[in-house]
């Protein structure tokens, strides 16, 4: 995790130019700590963190017990990696990315997932980005990225505002090599359905799903980083970095009202700076916007903010 | 999300039918006193439902009215929201209140799960965020509730109150709000002020941050414990305090020069304002996952700009050093 987080840096850094992380480390009193990178008016980015914690404590907070109850009453260990960068040019897509470890007593998980949320509409840079991850998914489990697609797109959901956050990518969680492959809270959902659809998988040992996020947070700069030198030096004008600053407002939306990692680390005392650095810089919220018809904001709405087939799009324009 | 279904029956002409007067009035002087401070028309959504129980706009019907009112980029404000609505209705089988919060009913008790609870329920709440950093935010919202006849004991409650959110402090501007809402206790019941003074500093405080929403005001909700027409009473004359409360620190700050830098505060605190709402502030939670009202109302409270930075302490003994003390360590004002 540690190691994903210089690399990841050291590739952003590159690629903004003039944007440089700075540290602060910090312990949590109740056990732990962490180490947060925060890259301020860079060239490319606004604003961005990427965020490493290992934290330990003698109990699991409610938020975790509710999904996990046979970890209740033993001591945690839980470690992972987040990432978000909020680009300063709108054609430029926010990514947010998480990946993390969890232990209690005999029970021992991983989770996360890396999703895209573009401001303007770019049918092939949707596409990339799925792909990618298909490929990095591909390479562990055939049945991997159907699950944890439409899982995705079921997590990073704003149910007041009937919207996806985005384009989506993959979503898993309390995977620990046994029973399904979807353990979320939906019966009838299109990931709970395709879940079932494939039974229980073989048997997957700990180092087998460890490989599996490594592949996945390695794939990172494949899935990412050639959308930003694609789309950086787009020109805009207000009307564009208005809607950006309009459609920013929803990341806040979602990750104050519905985001699990972000009220399982307020509930656990975590240190709110590093918390809440997901949260982009300028924001506005305007009453009652609605998106011209037939034009590119409205076309995000209509297509891009619901969950999409993409990697099929790719095959069937070739 | 949940669909009501408002019913056709006539609404009771009692303490409901007043107290849905008292908020409507509140909610016009309110409208008015701002658009005469901004020389600005409001923009007037009202809302009804279509066939399919969907929330639309439109004049509402079936005895149920619901109006939002917003300004945004005025003159003296960034961004006002203002919703008054009055509806009575049925909740969804399995549904009933406890206490103040809509509940799903427990599943083992199957007659509660069957019969759907009416009520009746009108509120008025406002948020205004002036353009000037040197004006505080204010916010205001006073509520009645009601389940069926409201003769029951324990099926009817009031709730509401006033509180002010500078983003650099002036004493007398906390004091002057202060007084204005004791003195409306005060006309009632000398015990109320201390009582939802506390209550208000209680409910409007963020963990996460250690701090305080603002410098706070009167908050009380589920208030049934007197007789109904005392605490309607009481309901009034707060509802009356908030303009002389309020409108007077606007007039007095709007004209203070600012820097870019006080503006850049102003939209770090106005990220505070967004993360009280979005994580702790009952009513938004209630009002998005229960669908009663649409998002688009529910979230008429945010603020126009906000902005949020990776931890950057004020420098001491600086004016917004000043403000966060005051956060961290609430005050008795009077």
């Amino acid at each position: 995790m540690q190691n994903l987080q210089s690399e990841i840096c050291r590739s952003l850094e590159i690629l903004d130019g003039t944007g440089k992380f700075h540290e602060d480390s910090w312990q949590r009193p109740e056990g732990g700590g962490g180490r947060s990178r925060i890259l301020r008016d860079g060239t490319v980015f606004e604003q961005g963190g990427v965020n490493f914690s290992e934290v330990w404590g003698s109990h699991l907070p409610p938020s975790i017990l509710t999904q996990r109850p046979e970890a209740a009453g033993h001591k945690f260990y839980a470690t992972g990696v987040s990432l978000v960068l909020h680009p300063r040019n709108p054609y430029v897509p926010t990514v947010h990315l998480n990946y993390r470890y969890f232990e209690a007593g005999p029970v021992w998980w991983f989770g996360g997932g890396i999703d895209l949320t573009p401001y303007y509409p770019f049918t092939e840079d949707a596409v990339h980005f799925h792909s990618t991850l298909k490929q990095a998914c591909d390479v562990h489990h055939p049945d991997y990225y159907q699950v944890f697609k439409p899982w995705c797109d079921e997590y990073f959901y704003l149910k007041h505002r009937q919207e996806n956050r985005g384009i989506g990518g993959i979503f898993f969680d309390y995977q620990d090599g046994k029973g399904q492959l979807y353990r979320g809270k939906n019966s009838d959902s299109p990931a709970a359905v395709v879940s079932n659809q494939i039974g229980t998988p073989t048997p997957r040992t700990w180092e087998e799903i460890c490989a599996f996020v490594h592949t996945c947070g390695e794939a990172f700069t494949a899935a990412y980083l050639p959308i930003v030198e694609r789309r950086k030096l787009t020109e805009y004008g207000e009307h564009q970095r208005n809607f950006q600053l309009y459609r920013r407002g929803r990341y806040v939306e979602f990750n104050l009202v519905y985001d699990r990692g972000t009220l399982f680390g307020l509930q656990t005392n975590g240190r709110t700076e590093s918390i809440l650095m997901s949260l982009p810089p300028l924001v506005r919220w305007e009453y009652g916007y609605q998106p011209e018809a037939n034009t590119p904001e409205a076309q995000l709405y209509e297509t891009f903010l619901k969950p999409q087939d993409w990697v099929s799009l790719a095959v069937s324009s070739k | 999300m949940v669909q009501l279904l408002e019913n056709n029956t006539e609404k009771q002409q009692t303490i409901g039918t007043r107290v849905e007067k008292v908020l409507r009035d509140m909610f016009d002087n309110i409208s008015h006193a701002l658009e005469d401070i901004d020389g600005t028309q409001l923009q007037e959504q009202n809302w009804t439902r279509d066939e399919k129980g969907q929330w639309m706009q439109g004049e509402s019907n079936n005895g149920m009215i619901y109006v939002d009112k917003a300004l945004r980029k005025g003159n003296v404000f960034e961004k006002v929201g203002l919703n008054y609505v009055s509806m009575q209705g049925q909740l969804p089988p399995g549904m009933t209140f406890q206490g103040s919060d809509v509940v799903m009913a427990d599943s083992a008790n199957k007659e509660a799960k069957e019969t759907s609870t009416s009520f009746f329920a009108t509120s008025t709440s406002v948020v205004i965020n002036a353009n000037n950093p040197m004006v505080p935010t204010a916010h205001v919202n006073y509520r009645y509730f009601q389940i069926g006849d409201g003769t029951q004991p324990g099926s009817w409650w009031f709730g509401g109150g006033g509180d002010l959110t500078p983003i650099y402090l002036f004493e007398e501007d906390a004091v002057h709000f202060h007084q204005l809402h004791k003195q409306a206790c005060d006309k009632h019941n000398p015990e109320y002020y201390p009582r939802f003074k506390k209550w208000c500093d209680e409910y409007f405080y963020l963990p996460h941050r250690g701090e305080s929403r603002g410098v706070g005001g009167l908050f009380f909700d589920n208030l049934q414990d007197e007789n109904v027409e005392t605490l309607f009473g009481f309901l009034k004359t707060c509802s009356e305090a908030f303009i002389p409360a309020y409108m007077p620190i606007v007039d007095q700050r709007n004209d203070i020069e600012f820097t870019e830098h006080n503006k850049y505060w102003q939209r770090r605190r106005r990220g505070r304002y967004a993360e009280f709402i979005l994580l702790h502030d009952r009513g938004v939670r209630f009002g998005l996952d229960s669908g009663i009202v649409n998002t688009q109302s529910v979230l008429n409270c945010m603020p126009g700009e906000a902005f949020w930075n990776y931890s950057d302490e004020p420098v001491s003994d600086s004016p917004e050093a000043k403000l966060v003390e005051v956060l961290r360590n609430p005050r008795e004002w009077v």
